[in-house]
């Protein structure tokens, strides 16, 4: 199947899913532009088009950030993640259109640079009330921008990936940037209520989703397997597991994915060698285990990824005891063969 | 991701679980009583319907107008030749001698072929208006124009 295999290129998943979100942009841009000219049919086209693309930026910058804990919490949200860095870079340019036209209209017209005229025009920095609200716009924007250039799977390969995982990390900065340029600057001359609850919402629920989710992983990290004499983890009677599917133990140290494949029982470190996906929760398709967030694929037997890619994880030894499958805690080196268990 | 990734990103979120609705409340409380934005409009200003006064001086028609009530005037420039500068501050000024700091500012005329400004009722109280067209740049007065309303 290797000549087929496909793992994050441009497949029909992918293009849907861009589909889907250029659809769900030109749709918020048109109702947001046409009830806002039935509304007000005098307002000057660039100030509409300013709210339009900052609202949208907002919005998508919700769904950004509460697609992560969501699918942690049920994998039914699975298919939102798949292709989550265009969502992400869609961001970046939509919030780019409104910082680009707010630094137009509001600051070109006077004799300075327009970036200086950003920093210069309001300097009450230590007052709260009259913050220069913008700035901390332009400064959310330029990590975005750092995000999307660094989104691919390029640099994801050369800056290695706990250094882009820290990277792409700054989005929760670029998170209370924003909120903070929203309530110093459009909330503060805003005459209705309405943005101050959507807002409202909008941190309550990422906030509480991610909380949610991270204190459910931490719960996990913190059951430790029975420990055998031999040094083996428990992990479970060969009855207990779906076919194709996995189950998760912790060493202590990381969690390990035992999965079934027919008669076979076999190990792997849990962690994606992509982006750290939760192997154990993905699946085996064509032999091969499945990582859920973007499709990377591993062999059973040696964690290798097939033919033409390279991407590697730890095997685990593993023992049959009884009906119970056993597992070594210490992993074997990346690629290599680990002890299976076969009926 | 590692054990020591779900850790950094649960802290995260703790932080910010504190950061966000501090910064919050802390920016609701200080959202002024008297709103300060206005929505911008394109200068579609409808003209009103009587003429009180047109005058004609050169390249310049000049217009006073007011609504059925006279409790809303209007002053209506029409550029029948364009100003050769960029910049025509419009200003009303209260008396012969034109001191820009003491006069009333309209807006600037631009090079649109009219331009309608509102006038505040208490400047057509007086007995003569003086519509003064000054250009900031070269500090220079274009024209001056006496009104009798």
């Amino acid at each position: 199947m290797s000549h087929q295999y496909k793992a994050i290129h441009w497949n029909p998943q992918k293009k849907a899913y861009d589909l889907l979100i250029v659809l769900l942009i030109i749709s918020y841009l048109l109702a947001f532009v046409g009830v806002s000219a039935i509304i007000h049919p005098n307002l000057d086209p660039v100030n509409l088009l300013i709210r339009a693309f900052g609202s949208l930026s907002l919005l998508l910058l919700h769904l950004v950030l509460i697609i992560g804990p969501l699918c942690r919490l049920s994998a039914r949200f699975l298919p939102m993640l798949y292709n989550r860095r265009h969502l992400g870079v869609s961001t970046f340019l939509i919030a780019a259109f409104h910082g680009i036209l707010s630094l137009i209209q509001f600051h070109a017209y006077g004799d300075s640079n327009m970036l200086i005229s950003l920093f210069t025009a309001n300097t009450q920095y230590t007052s709260l009330a009259q913050f220069p609200f913008q700035v901390l716009g332009f400064f959310a924007l330029i990590i975005l921008f750092f995000m999307a250039a660094t989104s691919h799977d390029f640099w994801l390969k050369n800056l290695g990936q706990n250094f882009w995982k820290r990277l792409h990390m700054l989005i929760y900065l670029v998170y209370i940037l924003v909120i903070m340029h929203v309530m110093l600057g459009v909330i503060q001359l805003e005459s209705s209520p309405l943005l101050v609850i959507f807002l409202c919402i909008g941190f309550s629920l990422v906030i509480g989703l991610h909380l949610l989710a991270g204190w459910k992983e931490v719960k996990l990290d913190r059951q430790l397997q029975e420990l055998k004499d031999d040094g083996y983890l428990l992990v479970g009677s060969i009855n207990s597991w779906e076919e194709g599917k996995a189950r998760i133990v912790n060493n202590g140290k990381q969690r390990i994915a035992i999965f079934k494949n027919g008669n076979e029982f076999s190990a792997i470190s849990n962690r994606c060698a992509h982006q750290g996906g939760p192997l154990g929760e993905g699946q085996v398709i064509d032999g091969l285990i499945t990582c859920p967030w973007h499709g990377y694929q591993y062999r059973t037997d040696d964690g290798c990824s097939p033919p033409p890619f390279t991407e590697k994880v730890s095997t685990f030894n593993l023992q049959l005891l009884g009906d119970k499958i056993l597992v070594d805690p210490i992993p074997n080196q990346p690629g290599t063969k680990g002890e299976q268990v076969k009926l | 991701m590692t054990k020591a990734q779900r850790k950094l990103h649960l802290l995260s979120w703790i932080v910010l679980s504190i950061c966000i609705p501090l910064g919050f409340i802390s920016s609701f409380l200080v959202i002024p009583d008297k709103i300060m934005q206005e929505n911008v409009f394109l200068n579609k200003s409808i003209q009103l319907e009587n003429i009180l006064t047109k005058s004609s001086h050169d390249n310049l028609i000049v217009l006073l107008r007011s609504d059925s009530e006279k409790s809303k005037y209007q002053l209506e420039v029409i550029i029948t030749t364009p100003f050769k500068t960029p910049e025509v501050g419009t200003y009303i000024s209260s008396s012969q001698n034109f001191i820009m700091d003491e006069a009333y500012y309209l807006g600037n005329l631009g090079s649109a072929n009219g331009k309608l400004f509102s006038l505040p009722s208490s400047l057509v109280q007086q007995e003569q208006i003086q519509v003064v067209l000054f250009d900031p740049i070269k500090n220079e007065l274009l024209k001056q124009i006496t009104i009798t309303p």
